[in-house]
């Protein structure tokens, strides 16, 4: 193996994970996450010596993933949309399909709190917060791999911690209840 | 609750997702968007092309001595052998389902593919039940296209696996389409494409009719 796969081989380990975690909490489709994120190491890959050169190329995967995922769903609504796409076991000439099953991010009561609490909060927090919590970035690597300001990256990750902390304090008044 | 309990706590529903792409794959597909910007004079079917003669040459061996062929990564197409052995297929387009099918035999999925036609049937199930098709094969949600994971451990021995993979987009006045022949059935929205996979064994020297 060249060195240069060698080294991209071990940011792959080392961060594959972390990222899709990170797409998928910021788009809640952990398919499409895969499919992204997938493309988004394939063109890392493709421009290595210039990517493995960027402070954080963790955060350019994730960024280049969130692009993806955009353009797909631009251009999937620009085409036709997409109804039912697959999900489901295998279908015989015949047989009805069924219906789709879920994504299986969370199991426990807690675990979904904490996926719907994330639900609620508007795109842009949810991705800020996913990049801190996922990939540990700092304000002013976010803002660089969000383009925004670093004040605004902030105040989005200040909404997005208040608001899930509501929701979960609310969470653990419910169970607490005889 | 300090920021960072609730940051572990968001975090643990996550612990479980992880990438299931092999390297090789992620490389393979890099390799491709590089032709493809070294080529721009080509078309992606052309490009697709190239890489399809290409695999079918590495799957022959060609010289390379290699016992599995490596990953095969085309615009329409994706097919990866991981190391359990089961086999991640992800269509994307209905394009070359010649190319999927030697991609397949070349990975010991002893496979019939074709892509959108009518259903057959006239097939010879022998007896398989809907359990054993689901251990040879099982779907993946997908935005994207038909994603589907093949056991060839689970195929019967002697046995071939007839894979038919189509989309077809759901009729503005049909909202509840009828299980029909060949085509998905189920609850669909209007104007929307849907992918289907179909499936069936068929016996030791037995065939599939078409039509």
């Amino acid at each position: 193996m060249s060195p240069e796969r060698d080294d991209f081989a071990e940011f792959y380990q080392a961060s594959k994970d972390d990222c899709l975690r990170t797409v998928v909490a910021s788009t809640g489709d952990r398919q499409a996450a895969e499919d992204a994120v997938a493309e988004a190491f394939a063109r890392a890959w493709a421009a290595w010596r210039t990517v493995s050169r960027h402070p954080a190329p963790q955060a350019w995967v994730v960024r280049t993933a969130l692009n993806a995922n955009v353009s797909w769903w631009r251009r999937r609504r620009r085409e036709v949309g997409l109804a039912g796409h697959g999900a489901g076991p295998p279908w015989r000439p015949g047989a009805g399909r069924t219906a789709p099953p879920a994504d299986g991010l969370a199991d426990s009561p807690v675990d979904q709190a904490i996926m719907a609490a994330l639900r609620q909060l508007p795109a842009r927090q949810r991705e800020v917060i996913a990049l801190r919590i996922f990939l540990d970035l700092d304000t002013a690597h976010t803002a660089d791999a969000l383009g925004i300001a670093p004040g605004t990256v902030t105040a989005h990750l200040a909404r997005a911690i208040a608001t899930l902390r509501e929701n979960f304090m609310t969470h653990e008044d419910a169970e607490m209840q005889p | 609750m300090k920021d960072d309990d609730l940051m572990a706590a968001v975090r643990q529903p996550f612990a479980g997702i992880t990438m299931t792409m092999p390297l090789d794959a992620v490389i393979a597909r890099g390799r491709s968007r590089r032709r493809r910007r070294r080529l721009p004079g080509l078309t992606a079917a052309t490009v697709s092309a190239v890489a399809g003669v290409a695999l079918v040459v590495s799957a022959l061996g060609g010289g390379t001595g290699r016992s599995a062929p490596a990953p095969a990564d085309l615009a329409a197409w994706t097919v990866v052998r991981q190391p359990s052995g089961i086999i991640a297929v992800t269509v994307r387009e209905l394009s070359d389902p010649a190319g999927l099918q030697r991609t397949l035999n070349a990975d010991k999925v002893p496979a019939v593919v074709v892509f959108d036609e009518p259903a057959h049937a006239g097939c010879d199930y022998s007896g398989h039940t809907l359990a054993i098709l689901r251990k040879v094969l099982q779907r993946r949600p997908s935005a994207t296209g038909a994603v589907f994971l093949i056991d060839p451990a689970a195929i019967p021995s002697g046995a071939r696996l007839w894979l038919d993979v189509g989309s077809a987009t759901a009729r503005p006045s049909s909202p509840s389409p009828q299980p029909s022949a060949g085509k998905p059935s189920g609850i669909v929205r209007p104007g929307l494409p849907v992918w289907a996979v179909a499936i069936t064994l068929l016996a030791p020297g037995r065939d599939c009719p078409s039509g």
